[in-house]
């Protein structure tokens, strides 16, 4: 019976994981490079009953130890600005930036420069090139080619850096359309993508998908909650008749 | 299950503010030498619950962790300086600029402004001035008796007097560039400031390394797009309406669960 309710318990805490994560992707569903998340849940409930099989129960643990996030790195939709300072990936590969907290990697090709004509990503950190940082000549047109070279004038003053990962799923997730590596990162510089100058990448989350997993979740989380009450509805009534038995 | 209700109105509020850029653009799709701006958004921190490959209940690292996303946050409002279309008016005193770099203007306080609107008139004592009365820097004072002005590419204003036959050269409008115009700050009727993310003013003449040339007798239009704004609006409002659904659910589901306990 308790076996029911915990199990009850655990459904309705993994739905609200699932809400929150579908929240977050479709408040990102406007947001340049973005990659949504999905939450899965590790078959916590068949744990339950290898412990209660074998005669040495356990603590089952944290509800949480059963649940992990992974993030979807399909690519999104190119669409066309006609800025030159957007640029995007149309292919696999990860724009380098360097912050205060270490090199990060990015889609989003939202660039503009600051005072020294240095090229920075939308929240103001430089970008990194071949060789530094990428600095261009005050005020002079520019274009980028699908290699991320950068030309003034038909003169190539900077070349963007451009690695492929090999393993996107354990990079970590920092915020500011930006990823972090960690140490089971493989990076490797590429050789093989293409830059398209005047066109941004969209978030990839999918809308129908996400608003199907919120009405199931939503609807999951209120059966879980009839579990529970009709557990205590059953626990109330067997109470009763051990009282009247007494 | 309260975070997914942040989250989803920080999506809302997100959403908010690209309809309200949107508006200003569209509001000022007639406006002589507007630039239109554009809101960009990245992810919030994420709230990082367990790091990938900690050791779970029974001992085996975790494939991954677990990081919940907290919603969306505006980055920046940006302007993008491309090119408006140039109309042709006939007008002698409509200037617009072919390529890169913004009029010079003098406020009433003395401060200097940057436009790229170049519809200007004469005051009273023939200077040639924004249509607020602003003067253009360097100040260029047309004689009263001109018959016809010309302004060149290059920004060298003549005029001709009665009974001359050759024009006169009496100043030179010139241009100011920003290494990084985006970083300007918009004060209204078309003016824009320099901060210290644009830079300072580099002053030029039209036709210069790096300067637009001059084209009199024409404005250059707003560079709103308008079919661009309108799927933009519809972007912007079915994602607003989306995050709001997620409360609705995030609602019913608390609902639910208010309703167990008796």
């Amino acid at each position: 019976m308790h076996n029911a309710m915990w199990s009850a318990v655990a459904g309705s805490v993994f739905q609200m994981r699932r809400l929150d994560v579908i929240a977050n992707n479709l408040a990102n569903v406007n947001t340049t490079g973005f990659r949504g998340d999905r939450i899965m849940f590790d078959s916590y409930l068949a744990q339950i009953d290898d412990e209660r099989f074998a005669s040495n129960r356990k603590n089952v643990g944290n509800i949480s130890d059963y649940m992990y996030t992974a993030t979807n790195f399909q690519q999104g939709e190119l669409h066309q600005t006609n800025n030159p300072l957007d640029v995007a990936l149309a292919t696999e590969g990860y724009f380098v930036v360097q912050t205060d907290k270490g090199t990060m990697y990015t889609r989003a090709g939202n660039f503009q420069f600051d005072l020294e004509g240095q090229l920075m990503t939308g929240n103001g950190f430089p970008v990194q090139g071949e060789g530094g940082a990428i600095q261009v000549r005050d005020g002079l047109p520019f274009e980028i080619d699908e290699q991320g070279s950068v030309y003034q004038e038909g003169e190539e003053v900077g070349r963007l850096q451009v690695v492929q990962i090999q393993n996107p799923e354990t990079m970590e997730k920092v915020g500011g359309k930006m990823f972090k590596a960690t140490r089971a990162t493989r990076i490797a510089a590429s050789d093989d993508h293409r830059v398209v100058q005047g066109a941004l990448e969209g978030s990839n989350v999918n809308i129908v998908r996400e608003m199907g997993q919120m009405v199931t979740a939503g609807r999951a989380f209120e059966s879980y909650q009839q579990i529970i009450s009709m557990m205590d509805n059953v626990n109330q009534q067997a109470n009763n008749r051990l009282w009247q038995v007494s | 299950m309260m975070r997914a209700l942040w989250t989803a109105s920080t999506g809302m509020g997100a959403q908010q503010l690209k309809i309200d850029v949107i508006s200003n653009n569209l509001a000022n799709v007639n406006t002589i030498g507007f630039k239109r701006s554009r809101a960009d958004f990245q992810d919030l921190l994420y709230q990082t619950m367990r790091a990938p490959g900690t050791p779970n209940a029974t001992g085996q690292p975790s494939p991954g962790g677990i990081q919940l996303g907290l919603g969306v946050r505006t980055s920046q409002i940006q302007a993008i300086f491309q090119a408006g279309d140039l109309q042709q008016t006939q007008n002698e005193l409509d200037v617009a600029i072919e390529g890169d770099g913004f009029f010079q203007v003098q406020l009433p306080n003395g401060e200097l402004a940057y436009t790229r609107a170049g519809n200007f008139r004469r005051n009273a004592d023939g200077a040639i001035v924004t249509p607020d009365g602003y003067l253009v820097q360097p100040e260029v004072s047309i004689p009263s008796d001109a018959t016809s002005i010309t302004i060149g590419q290059d920004g060298t204003v003549s005029v001709i007097r009665p009974g001359q036959t050759e024009e006169e050269e009496i100043g030179t409008v010139q241009l100011a560039r920003f290494t990084n115009p985006s970083g300007l700050r918009s004060m209204g009727r078309n003016l824009l400031y320099p901060t210290s993310s644009s830079g300072d003013a580099t002053l030029g003449t039209a036709g210069d390394e790096g300067f637009g040339t001059l084209a009199q007798g024409f404005i250059e239009m707003s560079n709103v797009n308008l079919v661009e704004e309108m799927v933009n609006m519809i972007v912007g409002q079915r994602a607003y309406e989306i995050s709001s659904k997620v409360i609705t659910t995030a609602d019913a589901m608390l609902q639910a669960a208010g309703a167990v306990a008796r």
